[in-house]
C-alpha cells in the first residue's frame, strides 16, 4: 500500500511546487522586481533630489509598495529597497546626474 | 507649421530656417491647418532667464470662475495629508501673474517630471535638427534596424516623434495589470538597467507611420538617438542640454536624469522647480525663441503642435498634447480651454499647458491620490476659461482624416 501511495505523493508534490512556482513565485518575484525599483528609484528621487523628507516622500508612493522596505544611506546617497528573498533594488545619487538604478 | 502649408507664424522665414521649414512640411499631410499664431514677447518686459517678472493677475479675467477653481485645485490630499496640488503657477503676457504652493513645496523644489520629460527629448531632438545633425525624414539611426529585409528600417524620427512608429512597444495602459506593462518593465523591470536597448529590442505591431501608440518606450529611444549625435554618455548629453537649453532659459534647477547605460530617461525622468518648468512652456509658447536668439529651429513649436497624421491620433503632436476631440482610448487634455491649447503632461497630473490665444502658460504640479484625473483636467481648464481670448482661435488638425 506505501510503495503506491508514495509515487502518487510525490507527483502530487512535484504538481503543488510547479503550481506554487509558476503561479506565485514567479509573478511575485516580477512584480516585487519592478516594486522596489522603483520605490529605490521614487525615494532617491525625492529625497535627494527635490530635497524632501523621507516620510513624505513615502507617502507619495502607492500603497501597493507599503511592504517594500527602503533604506536610505545619506552618507554615501545610495537608496536601497527590498523584500527579503523576493528582490533588492539600489538607486545612486550624485549631485550632477541625479539618481540612477544600480 | 512644420505639418503643413500655409503656416501662421508672423516670422518671416529667411536662409537656412526656410529650408528647415519647408523641409518639415515636405513629408506632412497635404490637409491645409491652420495653427493659431504664436504671440510675441511684450516690448518692455523682462525675460524670465534670471528672475520673472510678476504682476496680480489682470483686471478682466473673471475672478470667481478662477478663485473657485484654484480652491478646487489644492482641495484635496493624499496619503499623509499632503496636499495633491503642490505648486500652480500662471504666466500671462510674460508676467508670473499667480503662484501658489502647498505647505511644504516651494519655490526652489524640485518637481518631476514624469511623462512631461517627453517634451523635453522634443526640444532636445529639435535643436539637433536645427543644427542639421539629426533628420525628421531619414531613417531613424538605430543600427539594429537596418539588417536586410528588417521592415523598422522604414522608421523615421518623425515617426518616433509623432508616436507612430508601429512598433510594439505601447505603454500599455489600459491592461488589467499595469505592473507587467511594458512602461514599467522599461522603467523598473529587465529594461531599467538598459532602457534604450530594451526599447529598441521589439518588433512592429502595425505598419509603420499609421498606428498612434502613446510609449514611453519610444521617447528613451528617442532621447538615446539624440543622446548619440551629441556624442554619447550622460556627460555629453548633460553638457548639451545645459549649454543650449537649461542655462539658456534660466532653468538652473533642470535636473535630467540618466539610465544606468548612459542615456538620459527622456521619457520620464527630469526634475525642475516650478518655475523652471513655467520657463520651458514659455519658450514653447514664443515659438522656441528666447531674448530674440532661435533655441529651436523655426517651425518646430508648430511641428510639434501639429497632431500626427496616425488615423487612431485625435490628440497628439509631436511629444507635446493637443486640446482637440480625442481618437480612440484618448481623451481631451483639459476640455472646455482653448483648442489652441499645447500641452506637456506627465503621470500624476504634472501639466504645463501653453494657451496661445491667452498668451498664458499654466504650469500645475504634484500628485493625484485624493482625486481622479478628469477633476484635475476640469479644474484645470476651468482656471484657464477665466482668461480672455486675446487672439482668434483655430487650430486645425494636421490629419488627412479626422478619426473624431
Amino acid at each position: 500500500m506505501m510503495r503506491r501511495i508514495l509515487p502518487v505523493g510525490a507527483v502530487l508534490l512535484v504538481v503543488a511546487l510547479g503550481v506554487f512556482y509558476t503561479q506565485w513565485l514567479v509573478p511575485t518575484r516580477d512584480a516585487v522586481a519592478i516594486g522596489t525599483s522603483m520605490l529605490a528609484k521614487q525615494m532617491c528621487s525625492c529625497v535627494f533630489v527635490a530635497g524632501r523628507a523621507e516620510a513624505d516622500c513615502r507617502a507619495d508612493q502607492f500603497s501597493s509598495m507599503d511592504a517594500i522596505t527602503v533604506e536610505i544611506a545619506r552618507s554615501s546617497e545610495i537608496v536601497r529597497a527590498f523584500v527579503p528573498l523576493l528582490g533588492d533594488r539600489t538607486a545612486r545619487y550624485s549631485e550632477e546626474f541625479g539618481c540612477t538604478l544600480q | 507649421m512644420i505639418g503643413s502649408m500655409p503656416r501662421t507664424s508672423r516670422r518671416v522665414r529667411s536662409g537656412l530656417g526656410a529650408l528647415i521649414a519647408a523641409g518639415f512640411a515636405a513629408a506632412s499631410s497635404a490637409a491645409a491647418d491652420e495653427l493659431a499664431p504664436l504671440p510675441s514677447h511684450p516690448e518692455g518686459v523682462p525675460w524670465p532667464t534670471e528672475a520673472w517678472a510678476e504682476a496680480p493677475l489682470p483686471g478682466d479675467i473673471d475672478r470667481t470662475v478662477f478663485d473657485g477653481a484654484v480652491a478646487d485645485l489644492f482641495e484635496t490630499t493624499g496619503r499623509g495629508g499632503q496636499r495633491d496640488t503642490r505648486a500652480l503657477l500662471v504666466v500671462h503676457g510674460g508676467r508670473l501673474v499667480y503662484e501658489r504652493y502647498a505647505d511644504g513645496f516651494g519655490r526652489e523644489t524640485r518637481f518631476q517630471s514624469w511623462s512631461m520629460a517627453k517634451s523635453i527629448t522634443n526640444a532636445f531632438v529639435g535643436m539637433l535638427v536645427g543644427d542639421g545633425r539629426l533628420e525628421l525624414d531619414a531613417p531613424a539611426p538605430v543600427e539594429a534596424w537596418h539588417g536586410d529585409g528588417d521592415p523598422r528600417s522604414a522608421i523615421t524620427l518623425r515617426h518616433l516623434m509623432q508616436m507612430r512608429s508601429g512598433l510594439d512597444n505601447g505603454d500599455g495602459f489600459g491592461a488589467e495589470d499595469m505592473t507587467m506593462s511594458f512602461v514599467s518593465r522599461l522603467l523598473f523591470g529587465e529594461g531599467s538597467s538598459a532602457p534604450a536597448a530594451y526599447a529598441t529590442d521589439v518588433g512592429l505591431a502595425h505598419p509603420v507611420g499609421e498606428h498612434w501608440a502613446y510609449s514611453t518606450g519610444t521617447s528613451v529611444l528617442v532621447a538615446a538617438i539624440a543622446g548619440r549625435a551629441v556624442g554619447g554618455g550622460r556627460h555629453g548629453t548633460l553638457d548639451f542640454l545645459r549649454t543650449r537649453l537649461f542655462d539658456r532659459l534660466g532653468m538652473k534647477s533642470a535636473q535630467p536624469e540618466f539610465a544606468a547605460s548612459g542615456e538620459f530617461i527622456g521619457g520620464a525622468f527630469m526634475h525642475a522647480s516650478a518655475r523652471d518648468w513655467a520657463r520651458f512652456g514659455y519658450l514653447y509658447l514664443r515659438d522656441g525663441v528666447w531674448e530674440g536668439e532661435r533655441v529651436l529651429p523655426e517651425g518646430w513649436v508648430d511641428f510639434s503642435r501639429t497632431r500626427g497624421p496616425a488615423a487612431n491620433n485625435g490628440i497628439h503632436g509631436a511629444h507635446f498634447w493637443l486640446n482637440l476631440a480625442p481618437g480612440p482610448d484618448q481623451w481631451t487634455p483639459l476640455p472646455g480651454a482653448p483648442e489652441t491649447t499645447f500641452i506637456a503632461e506627465g503621470a500624476m497630473f504634472q501639466m504645463i499647458a501653453i494657451v496661445p490665444t491667452m498668451d498664458l502658460v499654466a504650469v500645475r504640479l504634484g500628485e493625484s491620490q485624493g482625486v481622479d484625473h478628469m477633476e484635475l483636467r476640469a479644474e484645470l481648464a476651468r482656471l484657464l476659461t477665466a482668461f480672455p481670448e486675446t487672439m482668434r482661435s483655430t487650430h486645425a488638425s494636421a490629419a488627412g482624416e479626422d478619426p473624431r
